[in-house]
């Protein structure tokens, strides 16, 4: 019986060692980086009353991870960790070079260098340095537009302009954003990148409270991306919604959205939200009828 | 011989005591469910490097469909582990095929013992394996009964749920429903093994077919309710801790590294091995005595 129990106990370790060793995931920097990630919370709860040496202790268990996995995916990253810590601690000039670090490392990563960037514009915003916010800006919408952080920049710069009162810059930041937004779109149609371009370019619409416009954005995502990959239930929901309210409360206008939901009935009559698209018509006609109106500030 | 006294003891405590002496001084008893922890350890083993390579190109896709990326990475993967080991699926699958299987082994040796019979786990295993049929109607119909009373407590939690109240009478209700959750299971689930105490040692023991074996069960069962049922409880009471732990994670969670989990899941097979244990070795030597008394 012992000797029987033994080689379960030698099978259970057997087969935790072999699988260890198999793993080539990132697995054991994962979990490094969290346990860094875990003391950088702290220190970023109220970081005026800690030391500074601390962070430099936190900014350093970062390094030592990067330098002992230098291929990992994950590494790239850890440099924009490492320039956060130094940003949290309002070391300004050290969270740059950390930043410009990680560009300089991994010059062809460009989410990685587009994020670096938009964290080295924002320690420029702490230290009230507008024009390099904005060359900042100018760079990622230039050089990174197709990445995550370059697909917010234009908005992001619109409403910077618009926080530091430079209202009229603001404005014409948002019609290049309306430009850059679009031309995306045109160049990229029937792809994801079309379908994120449409919803910036509606909150971009929205930023200018150009409602006629706000609704024609809407109707592009609703008509073009109605596949369950783009339009799942929630995402349904929030469309239509926002579709009547703007129409009704902005436009004061109902036939537009029933016009809107017909032909997407027509052009897609299998589809789940047909159904319901079907009701909503006729609530909008009835109220239509009845005269109801909403006011744009109500509930 | 492991029932000695002639006259039944009635004591549930004196019961599980003599239950657990018989266990320290015939160890083999625990054989079959050292399998068991071995194959629930496995399984733990696998879960836990499921989001990993080699294992993650089977695993990986059934992750992000069920449970969303994040459960591929540290410290979430420990989330995975505490589901998907509790997981109904794994847990009804584990019981009625292998786990009641090796508890009729150990109901076996234990009857073999009494007999003063020589332990040979071939032939135990050869012999509870011609009645594995019966067992595993035996466990299907515990886990049905399990399943239905527990989906009949969800629909309590539903309806307390919906209780509005922030004080009295039913806002009282309702926190001991939400909050004593996890041990009412436990006590649905040792209720369900009491009225079904009997049926794995009547149809190891007596090699009855499971219908004959359910009605002897609850002829059994009607003479000695409140003494099974003292059995059966009694140790259920050493698993509160952990589910004290458990269901309270957010005390200790911050505090404690996230494999904590795991361990505490490891714990938990251990403690729970030991009640099945203790209460199957009572139950067998009680019933053991009431047939030689009969």
């Amino acid at each position: 019986m012992k000797k029987f129990l033994l080689t379960l106990i030698g099978i259970i370790l057997g087969l935790f060692v072999l699988l260890s060793l198999l793993d080539k995931s990132n697995y054991k920097i994962e979990k490094k980086i969290w346990k860094v990630q875990k003391e950088f919370y702290v220190i970023s709860k109220d970081p005026k009353v800690v030391p500074a040496a601390k962070f430099e202790e936190v900014a350093k268990s970062y390094r030592k991870i990067a330098e002992k996995y230098p291929k990992s995916s994950l590494t790239p990253r850890i440099y924009l960790h490492i320039g956060m810590v130094y940003a949290v601690q309002k070391n300004f000039p050290k969270a740059r070079a950390a930043f410009e670090e990680a560009i300089k490392r991994y010059p062809d990563n460009a989410p990685l260098v587009a994020e670096a960037l938009f964290s080295i514009g924002l320690t420029h915003d702490q230290e009230k340095h507008p024009d390099q916010v904005l060359k900042v800006y100018d760079q990622i919408i230039k050089s990174y537009p197709l990445t995550k952080v370059g697909f917010k920049a234009p908005l992001y710069k619109a409403n910077y302009l618009m926080r530091i009162q430079r209202t009229q810059e603001g404005q014409q930041a948002l019609n290049e954003a309306v430009n850059f937004y679009k031309n995306i779109a045109q160049e990229h149609p029937k792809t994801p990148l079309e379908f994120i371009s449409l919803r910036f370019l509606f909150t971009t619409y929205m930023a200018q409270k150009d409602w006629a416009n706000v609704i024609t954005t809407l109707e592009r995502l609703l008509l073009n991306f109605s596949s369950p990959q783009y339009l799942d239930g929630r995402r349904a929901e929030i469309l239509v919604k926002s579709i009547n309210t703007i129409s009704v409360s902005q436009l004061k206008d109902y036939k537009r959205p029933v016009g809107i939901y017909k032909k997407f009935i027509a052009q897609y009559p299998e589809h789940p939200l047909s159904g319901d698209l079907k009701k909503v018509i006729s609530t909008l006609q009835k109220f239509e009828k009845e005269g109801v109106t909403l006011n744009p500030r109500s509930k | 011989m492991i029932t000695t006294s002639s006259s039944i003891q009635k004591n549930p405590a004196v019961i599980l005591r003599n239950a657990v002496n018989t266990i320290v001084s015939n160890p083999i008893i625990l054989f079959p469910l050292s399998v068991t922890a071995f194959i629930q350890i496995l399984c733990l083993e696998v879960i836990f490097f499921a989001p990993r390579q080699p294992l993650s190109h089977f695993f990986a896709p059934l992750i992000r469909y069920f449970n969303g990326e994040i459960y591929l990475h540290y410290p979430q993967n420990f989330a995975l582990l505490n589901e998907w080991y509790h997981s109904y699926l794994l847990q009804y699958t584990l019981y009625i095929f292998v786990q009641t299987f090796l508890l009729a082994m150990m109901i076996n040796i234990l009857y073999r013992l009494n007999n003063d019979q020589k332990i040979r786990m071939k032939n135990i295993f050869q012999q509870t394996l011609s009645l594995y049929l019966n067992i595993i109607l035996a466990a299907l119909l515990t886990v049905i009964v399990l399943h239905s009373l527990m989906t009949l407590y969800g629909v309590v939690v539903k309806r307390a749920l919906i209780i509005r109240s922030t004080s009295g009478i039913f806002y009282i209700m309702k926190r001991i429903v939400l909050d004593g959750s996890p041990y009412f299971q436990i006590l649905l689930a040792g209720f369900v093994t009491t009225i079904f105490s009997f049926l794995i040692p009547i149809i190891v023991i007596e090699r009855k077919n499971i219908l004959s074996a359910i009605m002897q069960n609850f002829k059994n069962l009607f003479q000695s309710f409140w003494v099974v049922l003292g059995i059966i409880l009694l140790p259920l009471f050493l698993y509160f801790p952990i589910l004290l732990l458990r269901s309270n994670s957010h005390w200790w969670s911050g505090a404690l590294p996230p494999e904590a989990h795991g361990i505490f899941i490891i714990i938990s097979i251990f403690v729970l091995l030991a009640i099945d244990a203790i209460q199957y070795t009572a139950i067998t030597s009680y019933y053991l005595l009431k047939k030689e008394n009969s």
